[in-house]
């Protein structure tokens, strides 16, 4: 039997987290987190109301889901209790190519991606605070934002499916896009690459997504961040050996931010919008020479880090605020 | 004729020192967080193609 005293210590000394906490669901290599962390300690002081949850390092955690709800337990015995948390912020948990990965068998590595997608559905169902909501990456899907998009902007004409010789392009420039949203074999990627031959010579035994060629000069990408637009431009004319800038060794400084007009400001509000988000960012071509943006596609959990680094543009204080602040949805 | 497959467009991938930051658990960030213009793309956060350019996904799952 604990004697009263004791107990009453022991509750004293135990690091149970402050009423109001905010959990940010990560990986512990995330850099984002890193400084998204760093500001909200400018900002607020001290992180101690913030318990981060590095889904690489599950086994470091002790971690209890039962019918009164969950906690989690770090390694240093901070504790955060469901019935606590505030606000989430869902940052990429699954980081590929973790080593700490490799050896788990397939069972354990779903059971827990499982689990983590019940802990946050539990908490939305709280209505805890959120910026991005984890599920929308699987609801929102391209062909679903082009369909929602082609409402308020322009976009290059394009096919899905086996069989593109069966489908009549009117430009002869055609450019095979990423559709999946992984790796497609231990060391390929999907990327954005033109055709460079007939659509007659594509395999028919695989699916493609094939679009017009856009011939803009510029990339544009926008960070909503509930109701804010930060939007940066890229002068495709340094691009060499590709249509897809990430495959190219572009420094992250050659995007620059820039005002978009009046009217596409209120056609991204109004997509997002019809998009149900609270965040994404939106990807654009458009000719330096007119404002008509060319919607792409929109990433409901994009990096957004590399865009303004040092916070000039205001970003990373906005997400801070929006995703483990005082504001509340 | 040899028939193009998606692989024909894809860009190869190698992976890049993603588990050497050591995490600081007191703190919740890296040991050697610092800010600076190769924070994002040399962080281990990412991984990168052949030329060493950040390939991952922005809808990583």
């Amino acid at each position: 039997m604990i004697a009263p005293e004791t107990r009453l210590i022991q509750i004293m000394m135990s690091k149970v987290l402050p009423l109001l906490s905010k959990l940010i669901i990560t990986s512990s290599v995330d850099a984002t987190s890193d400084l998204v962390l760093s500001k909200y300690k400018e900002l607020y002081g001290d992180t101690t109301d913030i318990f981060r949850f590095n889904f690489d390092l599950f086994n470091a955690y002790k971690v209890m889901v039962t019918p009164e709800g969950f906690q989690i337990e770090d390694p240093t015995g901070r504790l955060i209790k469901s019935e606590n948390i505030s606000s989430f912020y869902w940052r990429k948990p699954f980081s590929m190519n973790l080593s700490s990965e490799e050896g788990l068998n397939k069972y354990n590595s779903s059971f827990r991606k499982e689990l983590l997608y019940d802990i946050v559905s539990l908490l939305k169902k709280k209505n805890t605070s959120y910026l991005v909501d984890p599920f929308k990456e699987r609801e929102l899907r391209k062909v679903t934002q082009m369909s929602l998009a082609s409402n308020y902007f322009k976009i290059p004409n394009w096919y899905i499916g086996n069989s593109p010789s069966n489908f009549d392009f009117s430009k002869k420039d055609i450019v095979s896009k990423g559709y999946i949203q992984h790796q497609i074999s231990k060391d390929l990627y999907p990327s954005t690459k033109s055709l460079e031959c007939p659509v007659s010579e594509l395999s028919s035994t695989d699916t493609w997504f094939l679009q017009e060629k856009n011939e803009s000069d510029c990339d544009v990408t926008v960070v909503y961040v509930k109701n804010s637009l930060f939007a940066f431009e890229f002068d495709r004319s340094v691009l060499t050996a590709g249509v897809d800038w990430r495959v190219e060794e572009i420094s992250a400084q050659l995007w620059k931010p820039i005002e978009l007009s009046k009217e596409n400001i209120i056609k991204v509000h109004e997509l997002m919008s019809e998009f149900d988000l609270y965040y994404g960012r939106l990807d654009f071509m458009r000719n330096s020479n007119d404002d008509e943006l060319f919607f792409l596609e929109v990433n409901t959990n994009g990096q957004f880090a590399w865009l303004d680094i040092y916070d000039k543009s205001g970003l990373i204080s906005k997400i801070t605020n929006e995703s483990l602040g005082e504001v509340l949805r | 004729m040899k028939e193009k497959t998606p692989e024909n467009f894809s860009s190869e991938v190698k992976k890049v020192f993603v588990n050497n930051t050591e995490y600081d658990w007191a703190n919740q960030t890296a040991k050697n967080f610092e800010i600076n213009d190769t924070l994002i793309t040399h962080s281990g956060t990412r991984t990168y193609d052949s030329a060493g350019n950040p390939t991952d996904s922005d809808n990583d799952e």
